[in-house]
């Protein structure tokens, strides 16, 4: 009897590792599915919102997805424009009860009540840093909890550097095209600012708030990063456990560094002079963003009922357990953090409180842009990382950007709300 | 925690003396038909052979002059990597873009090295490699890499041509659908809603936008937009008056056809005007402003090619509207001809008994046209006949419709108008006329009308009935002096 393929589009969950990870779950789910094979196809972040675009307008894939992994940020747009499928034959909303607070709404369609995505794993941002180093310099958790302590910290640890090899104090993302927009929320929501109006129909990231909040994120930056020559620019590759950084802020779960110790890029000194804390607070608190991955189907599935076969696998506790210890995520169901921090309670404590104060983006008859405001503030935010690394940042260069990004946003409200 | 969380990758512990780049293996990146593919696989092939390095590919942004990372491998993973390269003409790597060195080398340390990608003449990027063992790159191991990187670019370059000419064989079919498209109508609606759906499916923008300029009225109209989630919608509320100032659009199409088109918000909103020789008719708004696609200068060729079929297509559709109004409009009045009014006449008949609605109709006729004409000549007679046919089209109801019945005389067909309100009506559109008629040497032509009027379904339900009972009622309204409206009576038989 021949197969059913399901093609399974991800992304590098799991770095170079990634199909190695998801290969055990595959074989478990075909041994209980024999008459379904699925067929991985990895494309990276930076790639994947284009790719599919590119299928999604021209329809001219060899193998066309059945099921995608969606970051919540694109999930409004997406709605907005019609790629997702509604999965209600096959998932009621009681599949929605049991996820985290944050992501509790990300996969219902307010309109039309149907459930267009389910939340597969989630990524919460602490601040990752060495306790070691730390008490080099004389500091403590406590210094780096608000915006201006933290900056403190440092530039104490980055004025101290005398040569390459010396540790370096912060780490940014490093996926400037998809990701930056995580890095950057808690210092604009710490500083009162906001990507959106409060009605989801409006940008606000060019408001007074939230310029105060880039030209000081941009300045502790360019203060870290000016000019720098140097062959890796101001995000050289390597994780904080490569024991490079002193600190960074990351949304991978400890237990992904915890499972690589082996990792030649992961240094023992690191692994046993790590902590994690919640993200700098700023004057109107500490916010960080809560993301994730969710799994759909596109609206041209063409298996829906094997597609959503593999979805409820994948979204099952066991493979969602022993999928997010490998690849570092943190679990989307609330009933698993509990038994995922085992033996690290201190982490389950610090997830809860950031699960509190976290901020996610929701689906609204007017967000259709949120997918589109990804990528324009990474464009943005990447031109003035430019001329950082330049050695040419102003607050002046900030404004500029800043406006000519919210001239494309509004635009797209213009024409697309 | 699950054991298979440990898996690591094993990695040769001591530098080769040589490497070896086999045959299979640079064939083997070779077979790449994606530029993911081929990184990954010649970073990993640079892994296996090197060991403990970190190798990364950059592509060249010639228009930004920036080296921009593609991939990076570090410690045997593959990374995306975000790193920028911004070059000047100072730095010792612009030698690897202008050609006259293939291989840079880190002078200090002899750790790392740097190696163009070049096709022929052509700079396509640049392969990086470090090592990480605390040993120097020997010339053996350089001459290696330098050749593997030769390799590398020829599939880079194979697999560009290979991707572009996929992309323009989509474009030619595209092509083909969007020019079949253009001319399958000839009505304009219709035209405009096949000209932006095909554009859309075929070239894969996010959403086409079409205004029209509308010279009589100096006007720039929005006529339709479709969108990459398959709805139209129209721009009628778009309606911009042609001068300097009033809308951005407008600018542009002042502008053109000076200028050929523009682009904005990093070329992914580009304005294409639409020429009829030195004429602009129109302009046509593609965007991918919300997938974030940069239009490529091809897709901008490929809709500016378009174009002027686009604006002929829209001219001789406009040209046959005009034909076709002509064909059954009256040229002094603007009113339908007889022919085409009864044709109207009875499909709303036809409606009227389907639905059980009512309906009226009047003839007019002008009351002492012929002394209007022999006191004030043909010309001001002519100019009556316009100024009554202006009052009517001003006075009726959208639903309603006339015509020139004769030489002074109209009909007017008014669905669902009672008989009882049909004197209130006709007083109306008396009055109209008597105040608006032409002015001549200081006075204005005394005009006045008489109308006669039947009802559906009260007097009859037969058409050329109803028309006949209109005309005695008409001929009543004379007899009993002019300047008045008459409802037929079953008395006048």
């Amino acid at each position: 009897m021949s197969k059913t393929v399901i093609n399974f589009w991800l992304m590098p969950n799991a770095d170079f590792d990634t199909l190695g990870v998801l290969q055990q779950e595959i074989s478990n789910f075909e041994q209980q599915n024999r008459n379904i094979h699925i067929e991985p196809t990895i494309i990276p972040w930076a790639h994947a919102w284009d790719r599919l675009m590119n299928y999604y307008k021209h329809q001219d894939e060899l193998a066309p997805p059945d099921v995608i992994q969606i970051g919540t940020t694109w999930v409004p747009s997406l709605t907005y424009l019609g790629v997702l499928r509604d999965m209600r034959d096959f998932f009621d909303y009681s599949i929605t009860e049991d996820i985290i607070e944050p992501l509790k709404n990300v996969p219902k369609s307010p309109n039309t009540d149907m459930i267009l995505c389910i939340p597969w794993f989630s990524d919460i941002r602490l601040l990752y840093f060495r306790k070691d180093v730390l008490k080099k310099f004389g500091f403590g958790v406590a210094d780096i909890g608000d915006f201006e302590s933290f900056r403190n910290v440092c530039m104490t640890i980055q004025n101290s550097r005398k040569s390459d090899d010396d540790i370096m104090a912060y780490k940014l993302s490093g996926h400037p095209e998809t990701i930056f927009i995580h890095d950057i929320a808690p210092w604009l929501w710490g500083m009162g600012g906001n990507f959106l109006s409060s009605d989801l129909r409006r940008i606000a990231f060019d408001k007074p708030e939230a310029r105060n909040a880039f030209k000081w994120y941009f300045h502790l930056v360019n203060d870290l990063f000016a000019g720098t020559e140097g062959k890796y620019g101001i995000t050289p590759p390597g994780t904080f456990f490569s024991g490079r950084y002193a600190m960074e802020i990351n949304g991978k779960s400890p237990f992904y560094n915890l499972a690589n110790l082996k990792h030649s890029d992961f240094s023992p000194e690191v692994v046993e002079n790590y902590d994690l804390t919640q993200v700098p607070k700023g004057p109107k608190g500490s916010f960080p963003f809560v993301g994730g991955s969710c799994l759909a189907t596109p609206k041209l599935c063409r298996y829906p009922e094997e597609a959503s076969e593999w979805i409820r696998y994948l979204i099952s506790p066991e493979s969602q357990l022993r999928h997010c210890y490998v690849i570092g995520a943190f679990p989307s169901r609330t009933s698993l953090l509990k038994e995922f921090f085992k033996g690290y309670e201190q982490y389950h404590e610090a997830i809860t409180t950031a699960l509190k104060n976290g901020i996610t983006f929701l689906y609204t008859p007017y967000s259709s842009l949120v997918g589109s405001l990804e990528k324009i503030i990474t464009a943005f935010t990447d031109r003035v990382l430019l001329q950082i690394r330049t050695g040419k940042f102003s607050e002046e260069i900030v404004d500029e950007e800043i406006a000519k990004a919210a001239a494309e946003a509004n635009y797209i409200t213009s024409i697309h709300s | 925690m699950p054991e298979n969380a440990e898996k690591k990758n094993k990695k040769p512990k001591v530098m080769p003396s040589s490497v070896v780049f086999s045959k299979e293996s640079i064939h083997l990146i070779s077979q790449d038909r994606d530029t993911d593919s081929l990184f990954t696989h010649a970073l990993l092939l640079l892994g296996k052979s090197l060991g403990k390095i970190e190798a990364t590919i950059f592509a060249w942004d010639k228009h930004e002059n920036i080296l921009r990372c593609q991939k990076v491998l570090f410690m045997g993973v593959i990374q995306e990597g975000a790193e920028l390269i911004p070059l000047t003409k100072e730095m010792p790597l612009w030698q690897l873009v202008i050609g006259t060195t293939d291989i840079v080398i880190d002078r200090d340390r002899h750790k790392s090295a740097c190696f163009a990608l070049r096709f022929k003449n052509e700079f396509l990027g640049m392969v990086r490699v470090s090592l990480l063992t605390g040993t120097s790159l020997t010339q053996n191991i350089i001459s290696q890499i330098h050749t593997f990187c030769m390799e590398l670019a020829i599939s880079l370059k194979n697999l560009t041509l290979f991707l572009q000419n996929e992309i323009h064989m989509r474009q030619l079919k595209g092509s083909f659908e969007i020019t079949s498209n253009i001319v399958k109508s000839i009505y304009l609606n219709k035209l405009l809603g096949l000209v932006v759906k095909s554009i859309v499916k075929n070239l894969g923008f996010d959403r086409v936008r079409l205004y029209l300029v509308n010279k009589d009225e100096k006007l720039l109209k929005g006529e339709i937009s479709y969108d990459m989630r398959g709805e139209t919608t129209s721009l009628e509320k778009e309606c911009y008056s042609l001068e300097h100032g009033i809308h951005p659009f407008v600018d542009m199409v002042l502008q053109f056809p000076d200028k050929e088109t523009a682009v904005e918000f990093h070329d992914r909103v580009v304005y294409v005007p639409l020429h009829v020789k030195d004429q602009v008719v129109g302009i046509l708004v593609v965007d991918n402003i919300l997938s974030q696609e940069k239009i490529t200068s091809d897709e901008i060729q490929t809709i500016k090619s378009f174009a002027g079929q686009i604006a002929m297509a829209v001219e001789n559709a406009r040209l046959f509207e005009k034909v076709q109004e002509l064909s059954i409009t009256d040229s002094l009045t603007g009113l339908f001809i007889i022919r085409h009014f009864k044709a109207r006449l009875e499909t709303e008949l036809y409606r009227c008994k389907r639905y059980g609605d009512v309906m009226t109709l009047f003839i007019l006729d002008v009351d002492n046209f012929k002394s209007v004409n022999d006191t004030y000549g043909h010309p001001n007679g002519d100019a009556v006949l316009q100024s009554i046919a202006k009052n009517i089209k001003e006075t009726l109801r959208k639903t309603d419709f006339a015509c020139r019945y004769g030489g002074d005389e109209f009909m007017i067909c008014l669905p669902n108008l009672k008989s009882k309100d049909t004197v209130d009506f006709g007083r109306r559109l008396l009055n109209a006329i008597l105040i608006t008629a032409p002015v001549v040497n200081g006075s204005r032509i005394p005009v006045t009308l008489s109308i006669g009027a039947s009802c559906f379904p009260e007097n009859s339900e037969d058409i050329e009935e109803i028309i006949k009972q209109a005309d005695k009622a008409l001929y009543k309204a004379k007899n009993q002096g002019k300047n008045q409206i008459y409802i037929w009576t079953p008395d006048l038989r």
